[in-house]
């Protein structure tokens, strides 16, 4: 490895130096504040990917230095950046060791760079395996929380039988083809215009690790038990920064596989459909808000794999729009349960929530915000995103997965409003809750502007968009 | 002077976001109610002056009267364009007419004043967005736009089963407004794949080639959304209870305008752009209408909340519009869209009476309501000037649209106008009823002579402010609406010459 | 190709069809009569101490732990030591870059406390 490779992958390189700093130093000097230097160093690594031209284009055959997956090393480092912003005040309240803190969503934020940006399986399967190492670590963060505990062994055992299935995956497909690089690898899995048997099981395999990452019907069911059991902060950079690295880079591997998608296309209609359906029935019941949100994002998931399956420029573009848009959206959600979280209770279940609009009347506004734009509801983003993928699917050919689609817009309104009914039309009785902090607020802030002008106003990310992608 | 302030000046989207503005406003003064309720007031009346000031200048031509566009989203090929013809001004005026009305029947909203009034201010944007919009794409987004402030007011704001109504409210209109997000999008990928040009200007679109049976399918799409928005027989049952447990502002503004944007789309969007299929509606159309009028009729008769009545009266209302649309000529169109205004301002004004008295007395059931004639002498007289506008009687207002539909009407079908017009009996029977359990009669159950609760206040200030100026323009539209069938001749007759477009 | 492992896949079948008739001859052919000390788990001889099911201390777990880091770093010396002139300077940059990670994770284990028994 060159000095100009190592000079190419210098924002990972900051991040994860940063974030062995930050343990060492927390070691000696142990400070909640630490978490404020994580957050520059996030800052640091996404402006150093944004303005450093690389010196080359291809890091040892394993992840790429383009424009794309510089993209979105500078989108994981500034969710990053928020989310540690809004655990500032958190970690002081659950007493969580900061530093520790920290250098985990600093490594997290490495690993789903990593991942953005692979070009090779090998490079995949490493940058996945390291943020999921460091989720298991997060998710049972609070020690003594019997909740996160049950959902930290969950998310362990579930996601170590995924990571044996993509190890045998990708194995199979390196058996069958003799290369880890894309896009090697899926051209040597050709045979008479098809993929050879020996390639689609080792896509098959794939598909389940993948399938279970960014839980997808019907691999979903750890879900809502490591959403409900993991720190909301936790929970909202689970929910959007490593579902979404893995989205991204699933756009470059399904681009490089070129038509042998023919052969995949019944699964993933399959797991499209089924995410969209089992999400939508499973979430109508929920009366916790992080169980519903847990739901309705393997029908996000459902909507990404659409515009995957679609593929095409156009489609791919949808894609990563929805991504962007139900990433803040989502990030918001959580920080909005964040700042009302107490010492002894995280309130997430309708009833702590009743009447709060009222007392509460910003953070309240926003969590409804966020939920009418993941619903579909314009002028917030989400209903341009959902228009996007609900167009690429309609110009591919899938009306059928289109009106599926729109009937779980439709639906999903039920379990959206469910909480914002209960936020402004139900009387207060119980307590107030938390007051937030002002970091908190600068993170919901930011959050909110990002859902209400990319709403209204997303053709610069549009044009951004269709200048990255491959 | 005047004609380059129209033409240079961005007056359409002044007009637009001029509410949009107040609510803003509203939610940064949210601490004093004052400062709210004068600044929503001061909002609407502008407004109002605004769209009076344009009614009185723009000359009555056919074509576009305003047009503003520019480049929004060019990789969807979506742009921001408004236009303003004789319809669509006629509909604003009626809007800014009724979201006064709205914030000064709401003057005395104690609970979350600040919201309240923000919430009618978006609305107003919404519609007036939906009446101005030309591109299909920000049509849908105020057509969004309208439905989010309404679910609010009337779940927050509302009575008894209000979470209820508004969630019936919400699910009836989104199912209906994402078919005609599908069918939008169908159309846009169908004449983007002949022309190769991706569009969702109207103009573009109505350029598109459809074989029959996508015409049909995609006309299904757009006709579900506005049906179930006007409403039409047998898509109306979220309307009684939508009205019902709204507040005053809620049933003003649901009633009065957004059942007209459900017959605003229909004219201005899915008639023009799928003419054969419409064509082929068309009788199915005119007896859903008259079903509507009499079944509304026949189960209004029975309510005995008033605001129910009045509600099913909006149906049946609504059922003569559509009847006169599906007529399909001039004079039954012109009726049609004058009875809509009609509707809009004596619908508005009842919603707004029944709301002093629930104010007053505390109670809308006509079992234990009476006697309101001597107790209240000038309410009840301006509740008796409306109740008979608004069953039709020569000389008030909803006269003038419902005989230009009938007599529209009988030219194509005589049997159904002969039909339609027993309904004008009928609805005198229910309208009727209302008026003799509220005013006459011996003072009610629930005010015994003597009782201190009884000795109501009439009509204060604001409440006369109020009142004057709809029943003048009540009796004016009844006796003379030529001012309003003027501006919309011209533009009727070309969207009855198929394609809909000065 | 595939058929130079049928020998293999001969084998296999052979010592799975012998490993289960050893056990079930064994269960039908011999003499089956339990008590309490047969049944207990061995224990070399030892009358049973406590529950089989027992907890463990975590230090135990920490030990382990820190085992497996040096077990992985030798596992890597080794072959580095065998080709150690051939990758020259390059692989000596390489090795110490991995070494000095494992010695940062290790000195932070040490200064959180956790090679101290007590």
């Amino acid at each position: 490895m060159s000095a100009l490779e190592l000079q190419s992958l210098l924002p990972q390189i900051i991040l994860a130096l940063g974030a062995t700093t930050v343990l060492m130093l927390g070691a000696w000097y142990p400070s909640r504040k630490w978490i404020l230097g994580g957050v520059v160093i996030a800052l640091f690594a996404a402006l150093s990917a944004g303005l450093m031209t690389p010196a080359v284009p291809e890091v040892g055959n394993l992840y790429s230095t383009g424009s794309y997956a510089r993209f979105f090393v500078v989108l994981w480092s500034l969710l990053g950046a928020l989310s540690l912003l809004l655990s500032l005040r958190y970690a002081e309240i659950h007493d969580l060791p900061g530093s520790e803190y920290c250098a985990l969503i600093l490594f997290a934020i490495c690993g789903m760079s990593l991942l953005s940006a692979a070009t090779s399986l090998i490079g995949l399967f490493l940058g996945l395996e390291a943020f999921t190492l460091v989720f298991y670590i997060l998710i049972a963060f609070k020690r003594e929380d019997s909740r996160g505990a049950e959902a930290g062994l969950k998310y362990l055992v579930m996601g170590a039988v995924a990571t044996g299935f993509l190890a045998f995956g990708i194995s199979l497909i390196y058996a069958a083809s003799g290369s880890f690089h894309l896009p090697e690898a899926f051209a040597g899995l050709e045979q008479a215009g098809g993929m050879r048997p020996l390639g689609l099981a080792g896509w098959a395999l794939m598909l389940v690790a993948i399938g279970f990452k960014v839980s997808l019907a019907p691999f979903h069911l750890w879900t809502p038990d490591v959403y409900q059991g993991a720190p909301a902060p936790v929970t909202g950079l689970l929910a959007t920064g490593s579902k979404g690295a893995v989205f991204a880079s699933l756009v470059p591997l399904f681009a490089a596989l070129g038509p042998l998608k023919a052969d995949l296309e019944q699964v993933l209609w399959l797991l499209a459909a089924l995410s969209l359906l089992a999400g939508t029935f499973a979430a109508l019941p929920q009366r916790n808000l992080k169980r519903m949100l847990a739901y309705s994002s393997v029908v996000h998931m459902g909507y990404l794999m659409i515009g995957l399956l679609v593929g095409g420029s156009e489609a791919h573009r949808a894609l990563l729009f929805y991504l962007i848009s139900y990433a803040f959206a989502t990030l918001a959600a959580f920080g909005v349960l964040t700042s009302f979280s107490r010492v002894d209770d995280e309130p997430q279940e309708y009833a702590d929530f009743r009447g709060l609009g009222y007392l509460h009347p910003r953070r309240s506004s926003l969590l409804a915000a966020c939920l009418l734009s993941l619903a579909g509801i314009p002028p917030l983003v989400g209903f341009f995103a959902k228009f996007g993928i609900i167009a690429a699917a309609l110009k591919g050919g899938y009306p059928g997965l289109a009106v599926i689609a729109v009937l779980a817009a439709l639906t999903s309104l039920y379990y959206y409003l469910a909480p914002i009914v209960v936020l402004f039309m139900q009387q207060r009785d119980a307590r107030q809750l938390r007051r937030g902090c002002r970091h908190e607020y600068f993170v919901l802030a930011l959050c909110f502007s990002a859902i209400l002008l990319l709403g209204v106003y997303p053709a610069p990310l549009l044009d951004l968009l269709t200048g990255i992608l491959p | 002077m005047l004609a380059s302030v129209l033409t240079e000046f961005p007056i359409l989207s002044l007009l637009l976001w001029l509410p949009f503005a107040g609510t803003l406003l509203c939610l940064l003064l949210r601490h004093s109610a004052l400062a709210c309720r004068w600044l929503a007031l001061l909002t609407t009346l502008s407004v109002l002056l605004l769209t009076v000031w344009l009614f009185a200048c723009l000359p009555t031509e056919s074509g576009w009267l305003l047009k503003e566009d520019y480049a929004w989203i060019p990789t969807f090929g979506i742009r921001y364009s408004l236009a303003l013809d004789g319809i669509s001004l006629l509909l604003v005026c009626l809007t800014a007419l009724l979201q006064v009305a709205a914030v000064l029947i709401s003057w005395k909203q104690k609970e979350h004043t600040a919201l309240f009034y923000a919430l009618v201010l978006v609305l107003e944007t919404g519609i007036i967005g939906v009446f101005l919009a030309t591109d299909l794409f920000l049509f849908y987004l105020f057509w969004e736009l309208m439905l989010i402030p309404m679910l609010f007011l009337i779940g927050v704001w509302g009575h008894g089963n209000r979470v209820y109504a508004a969630l019936k409210f919400f699910f009836f209109t989104l199912a209906g407004s994402l078919c005609l997000l599908l069918a939008i999008i169908s159309l846009y990928l169908i004449h983007g794949e002949q022309t190769g040009i991706y569009s969702f200007a109207f103009e573009s679109l109505l350029q598109t080639q459809l074989s029959s049976g996508m015409e049909m399918l995609l006309y299904l799409g757009f006709l579900l959304a506005f049906i179930v928005k006007v409403p039409l027989f047998p898509f109306h049952t979220w309307l009684p209870d939508a009205h019902t447990e709204a507040p005053a502002a809620g049933s003003v503004d649901l009633a009065g305008l957004l059942l007209k944007t459900g017959i605003y789309g229909l004219i201005r969007f899915a008639f023009p752009l799928f003419p054969n299929a419409a064509q082929q509606s068309l009788p199915v159309l005119a007896v859903l209408g008259l079903i509507g009028i009499f079944y509304a009729a026949w189960i209004a008769y029975v309510q005995t909340d008033i605001k129910r009545v009045v509600a099913y009266s909006s149906v049946a209302h609504m059922g003569f519009v559509i009847l006169g649309l599906a007529a399909w000529n001039q004079l039954a169109w012109e009726g049609s869209l004058l009875l809509m205004v009609n509707h809009g301002v004596t619908t508005g004004g009842l919603f707004i009476l029944i709301a002093m008295l629930q104010d007053r007395t505390g109670s809308r059931d006509l079992r234990v309501l009476g006697g309101m004639w001597k107790t209240l002498p000038f309410f009840s007289a301006f509740f008796l000037l409306f109740c008979l506008a608004s069953l039709g009687l020569p000389g008030l207002s909803n006269f003038a649209g419902e005989i230009l539909v009938l007599l529209g009407t009988f030219s194509r079908w005589p049997l159904l106008a002969a039909l339609a017009a027993a309904g004008v009996v009928f609805s005198a029977a229910y309208m009727l009823r209302v008026v003799q359990g509220v005013l006459w009669g011996p003072l009610g159950q629930i005010c015994k002579i003597g009782d201190k609760d009884c000795l109501h206040e009439d009509l204060d200030r604001r409440e006369w402010l109020l009142m004057i100026p709809l029943g003048l323009l009540v009796i004016w539209l009844g006796l003379y609406p030529a001012p309003v069938l003027e501006p919309m001749r011209g533009p009727i007759s070309l969207l009855l010459k198929a394609g809909g477009l000065p | 190709m595939l058929e130079n492992y049928l020998p293999i896949l001969v084998l296999v079948g052979i010592a799975f069809a012998f490993a289960v008739a050893v056990v079930i001859l064994s269960r039908l052919v011999g003499p089956n009569k339990p008590n309490d000390i047969k049944l207990a788990p061995y224990e070399c001889g030892m009358p049973l101490l406590s529950s089989a099911r027992d907890r463990f201390s975590i230090k135990f777990y920490i030990v382990a732990v820190t085992f497996i880091v040096f077990d992985i770093e030798v596992a890597f010396l080794y072959p580095w030591a065998v080709v150690f002139k051939q990758l020259g300077w390059y692989g000596a940059v390489t090795m110490g870059i991995f070494l000095f990670v494992l010695i940062v994770g290790f000195v932070y284990e040490w200064k959180k406390g956790a090679l101290e028994w007590e």
